[in-house]
């Protein structure tokens, strides 16, 4: 305000070069305490809402089948070369709803000796479910015509990358599942 | 500022004259913020703001509430129960807000004890004291239709025992109950109403209020103690 505050006290053009009045003091000291305040509670009111943006996948192994003989209802392995049409059962809890057993379909290459790519079944464009043709040995998406060969790389159509995969591991002869994994070049 | 608004006579103008000349809000917060206050001004002043900031906290913490909440007699209790210990700083954010809540109500009630000691509702300040009063129902309101919410043994028949008390006021006493009920029992749409009127409402009025309030108290300036 414009009221003269002391004799001594010059022309005050701006806000920059004026004097630290008592007025002033008190108002930073005001400014300062209620800006703190406000950001304290905009800092503890963050977390819940960001919290998904640190969220780590499920991690737990679970089966998918036994390597050397098919159980009935259960997906072959056996045979080195084919592409085997599956899924795995995981019970996933979705906040505060009863835990839910979910069923997530993957495609399972078996190369033979004990080696195992599991691939996610959903194309890596924009998450449609593929599905796998055993006559030209692809994986097709009905969306926007991707083409996956049995390794899963693109060979035709908008998918960014190759399939994502699985972590698995084989165990007491049978095949578990880990993390997902984005697919690479 | 020898002179507000005139930029051009500004010698050092950086960003916020620069920003003020595009909005122009300096001389209002001015205005506002650097308001003469009477001699005497005690800290038994300060009970309305305080009520304002328990407001800004229980603002605050609603809306993260409000991300996770749901008002429905499904999930109701198991998304409190999971807000209050699966949610990062969940207990917190629900129990501020539940404290904020109990501190408004006494605080209101404090700020509404020293405006009448003080008597500081006398002319011209009436109108003040009527929205005050008006927005202490609100807050009550807030009380009332929040204690629902949790959908837990206390808050339905707490819930239960108001709408009953307010069906006992004679003549209009059934229409305002079936109004606060929704239903015919208390149940589904009772608990969709109350959120509604928690969440929607009752800030909507409440924000007006303090807007009306706030603008009445510059106006007149802080009553001179007796």
């Amino acid at each position: 305000m414009d009221r003269p505050s002391g004799t001594t006290e010059k022309s005050v053009s701006s806000a920059y070069d004026a004097p630290v009045t008592r007025r002033r003091f008190l108002a930073w000291v005001g400014g300062i305490a209620a800006g703190t305040v406000a950001a304290a509670l905009g800092v503890i009111g963050l977390p819940p809402i960001v919290a998904p943006m640190f969220r780590e996948q499920d991690a737990s192994w679970t089966p998918v089948g036994n390597i050397d003989s098919a159980q009935p209802g259960q997906p072959d392995l056996s045979q080195a070369g084919t592409v085997v049409s599956s899924s795995f059962t995981r019970t996933v809890t979705d906040a505060y709803l009863p835990p839910e057993k979910q069923k997530t379909p993957v495609f399972i290459l078996c190369e033979g000796g004990g080696r195992f790519t599991v691939f996610d079944a959903r194309c890596t464009h924009l998450g449609c479910p593929l599905s796998w043709s055993s006559t030209s040995r692809q994986f097709l998406c009905a969306c926007h015509g991707a083409v996956y060969n049995s390794g899963g790389e693109v060979t035709d159509g908008p998918p960014p990358r190759p399939l994502d995969r699985y972590e698995c591991k084989v165990e007491n002869g049978v095949l578990y599942v880990g993390r997902l994994k984005e697919g690479e070049a | 500022m020898s002179t507000p608004g005139g930029l051009s006579s500004d010698r050092s103008a950086g960003w916020t004259a620069a920003l003020d000349e595009r909005v122009g809000l300096r001389r209002p917060l001015r205005a506002v913020l650097d308001k003469p206050l009477p001699e005497g001004i005690t800290w038994y002043h300060c009970f309305g703001g305080m009520t304002f900031f328990t407001f800004v906290v229980l603002v605050v913490t609603g809306v993260v509430l409000a991300f996770f909440y749901v008002p429905s007699p499904d999930h109701a209790r198991a998304s409190v129960a999971w807000i209050e210990g699966s949610l990062p700083l969940g207990s917190l954010m629900r129990n501020l807000h539940r404290w904020s809540a109990y501190a408004m109500v006494v605080l209101v009630c404090c700020h509404m004890i020293r405006v009448f000691v003080h008597g500081a509702y006398r002319r011209p300040r009436e109108l003040n004291w009527v929205i005050g009063v008006l927005m202490l129902i609100v807050v009550l309101a807030f009380g009332f239709t929040g204690y629902l919410l949790p959908w837990d043994q206390k808050a339905y028949w707490a819930t239960n025992v108001g709408i009953n008390m307010a069906d006992s006021v004679p003549l209009v006493g059934p229409s305002i109950a079936a109004l606060l009920r929704g239903g015919p029992e208390l149940g589904a749409l009772t608990l969709l109403r109350f959120y509604a009127a928690h969440v929607f409402v009752l800030p909507g009025l409440l924000v007006v209020g303090l807007a009306l309030h706030f603008a009445m108290v510059r106006r007149h300036g802080i009553a001179t103690p007796l």
